[in-house]
């Protein structure tokens, strides 16, 4: 897997040069909890094409704020909300509930999940 | 005089398949906004494979995640799995694993036919095609030992070796299976009032097709040239000299008319598949602990499936992700039924093939 | 519209399709069905591989005082996909898979001890290592 390091306030402006939806395919947003922070992965997979995929990836804080592709690509919301669900990722506009029950352990994908805030 | 009506449909529903939601605002028949919800059947099976089973027992896990698709998640979690232990899988094996994905193609096509022609109100066809359909059911069981959970793909290779006799017998499944099929078609396609029902509807355009990032055979029968057995060298369909079928009207008939001729096309799979299967030996051991990152992709019955692992040396997996061709196609559902009427949504949802309990493993 | 008026009449005198519950009963497996899971306690040489094997956590091996170890496989909870016999050293003599479906004639109320039995086969290897030391 070939990653392309990238800060997330580039992430847009890197999205925008190459892609180009007759051509690349967004997989999915991924995020993994590697202990000290989360490593989030943007995936694009090419088209009809066997080639390799691009993945541009970064690694975070675990609550920061991270921007969302959906203005751009309609199709990542959902994996947006998903990581948002599951682990917890502050992508912009993104809120947990997609899978998880209101009264379900928040964030059960962490390492060390978060404690419920139950306000 | 126009009359705004919101109607809900859904989670449970006589003509729903699986628990999806769809909130559907509509403007006397016509479709004019919808909203989906999807997460009611969440088991956490990624929770699970992250705390629970360690990493040989993964394959059998994900395998319930979808009792249609069964195979593909554990292929899948297999071809991933294997880039980051030590192992060498034959030739052989690979073919084989292909085997069994065709036939799952097959039946799953065959169910998706069904309840289109189920839920377009032709009943006899639906009972038709399920008929039909049990030849590969039958031919799956023969494969595998199991009709609906193979446990065929594993570490290293696939569970059992298959001897001419058990090759012979397949063969003639699935040269039952392609006596029939021209009659199948001749309903699906040339039949008047199947046409009335299906030409023109639940359409799709290539442009929002891409847009939208749709995959499997929605994207094919828009016209996306889009197939992981063609996008991913994971499995050798190179070999068998696969190209994807592509149609171009984007809708309901249109994507009938592609399943039947993915049916016909995976026949012709199978057939060569088992006239050139490699010599070989079918399981071969598996050393180490996953150590390192991997993905894998391969082309469902409904799409593209990607499987995505993470070991640090451990047994259990550090990281195992999902994403399933529902997941990836629920956007362009909202967009096709648009402008839609209402009574052809049963149909035009069946025919959309959504898997929930993949969606949201 | 006449084909398939022809058609129908046809299907009038077809046999059906499908099996009444006794035929199905009556039918012979397909050869290598994956179906129930027998044990043979004598050919066994308690390597505990199948237990490690099972996905679900199917086979439990429960260790006594004075060492010896005795088989409980709850078919209920089993997936039938044949990984204890792969692990077994000695598959057919002592592990097997056989071809009959598996039929509902053992004791349902097995799965409600099922739990008290996981942990009662990881504390009963554990006392067993202590009392041996
Ligand atoms: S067949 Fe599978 S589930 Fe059943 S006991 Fe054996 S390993 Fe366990
Ligand atoms: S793997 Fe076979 S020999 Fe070993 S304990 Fe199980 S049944 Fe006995």
């Amino acid at each position: 897997m070939r990653r392309t390091e990238i800060t997330p306030d580039r992430l847009l402006g890197e999205v925008r040069a190459f892609y180009d939806p007759t051509r690349w395919r967004f997989l999915t947003v991924n995020a993994t909890d590697t202990g000290a922070e989360l490593l989030i992965d943007w995936i694009f997979v090419p088209i009809g094409r066997d080639e390799e995929p691009v993945i541009l990836s970064s690694c975070v804080a675990y609550q920061a704020p991270l921007p969302s592709l959906a203005a751009l690509i309609p199709a990542s919301a959902l994996g947006e909300a998903e990581m948002c669900d599951l682990l917890g990722v502050a992508f912009e506009g993104a809120k947990p509930g997609l899978f998880l029950e209101p009264d379900a352990p928040r964030a059960p994908l962490l390492k060390t999940p978060r404690e419920r805030d139950d306000d | 005089m126009i009359k705004q009506l919101h109607i809900p449909l859904g989670s449970q529903h006589a003509a729903l398949l699986e628990p999806l939601r769809l909130d559907f605002s509509t403007e006397n028949e016509r479709i004019v906004s919808v909203r989906s919800d999807m997460g009611y059947v969440h088991r956490g099976v990624e929770h699970a494979c992250m705390n629970r089973f360690d990493f040989k027992k993964v394959p059998f896990v994900v395998a319930r995640v979808c009792g249609l698709c069964a195979i593909t998640h554990s292929t899948a979690a297999v071809l991933a799995t294997e880039q980051i232990v030590e192992c060498m899988v034959s030739e052989r094996a690979q073919w084989l694993r292909m085997l069994a994905l065709e036939f799952d193609r097959i039946h799953s096509h065959m169910l998706c036919l069904a309840h289109v022609a189920e839920s377009s109100g032709y009943e006899a066809l639906f009972m038709h095609t399920m008929m039909e359909r049990e030849r590969v059911m039958e031919a799956q069981e023969i494969l595998s030992g199991n009709r609906v959970q193979f446990d065929y793909a594993t570490l290293g290779g696939v569970t059992r070796d298959m001897d001419s006799q058990c090759a012979q017998a397949l063969l003639a499944k699935v040269g039952a299976l392609k006596s029939v099929l021209s009659g199948l078609r001749d309903r699906f396609e040339a039949n008047w009032s199947t046409q009335m029902r299906f030409k023109g509807v639940g359409a799709i355009t290539l442009e929002e097709a891409y847009r939208l990032g749709t995959v499997g055979p929605i994207a094919r029968a828009a016209g996306v040239r889009t197939d992981i057995r063609i996008e991913s060298s994971h499995l050798p369909y190179r070999a068998l000299g696969f190209e994807p079928i592509v149609a171009l009207e984007g809708d309901l008939y249109a994507r009938n008319r592609l399943r039947l001729e993915e049916i016909a096309q995976s026949i012709e799979l199978i057939e060569r598949i088992l006239e050139g299967l490699p010599e070989g030996a079918h399981l071969s051991k598996v050393r180490g602990r996953p150590k390192g990152e991997a993905m894998a992709r391969i082309e469902a019955p409904r799409g593209e499936l990607f499987y995505y692992v993470r070991g640090n040396g451990g047994a259990i997996f550090e990281r195992l992700r999902i994403r399933t061709p529902t997941y990836a196609n629920l956007k362009a559902f909202e967009a096709i039924f648009l402008g839609q009427e209402y009574s052809s949504i049963p149909a035009i949802l069946a025919s959309l093939d959504p898997c929930m309990s993949c969606t949201a493993k | 519209m006449f084909k398939a008026l022809i058609e129908a009449l046809l299907n009038l005198f077809k046999k059906p399709d499908t099996l009444t519950p006794k035929e199905a009963a009556a039918r012979a497996p397909v050869s290598g069905s994956r179906g129930a899971i027998g044990y043979s306690e004598e050919a066994c040489i308690f390597c505990l591989k199948c237990e490690k094997a099972c996905p679900p956590a199917a086979i439990l091996f429960i260790r006594d005082a004075a060492g010896k170890e005795s088989y409980h496989h709850n078919p209920y909870l089993c997936i039938y996909c044949g990984e204890c016999v792969r692990a077994c050293p000695k598959p057919d003599e002592a592990l097997w898979q056989e071809e009959r479906p598996v039929l509902s004639s053992s004791d349902p109320a097995i799965s409600k001890r099922w739990f008290a039995m996981e942990k009662e086969a990881v504390a009963s290897k554990v006392r067993y290592k202590k009392a041996k030391r």
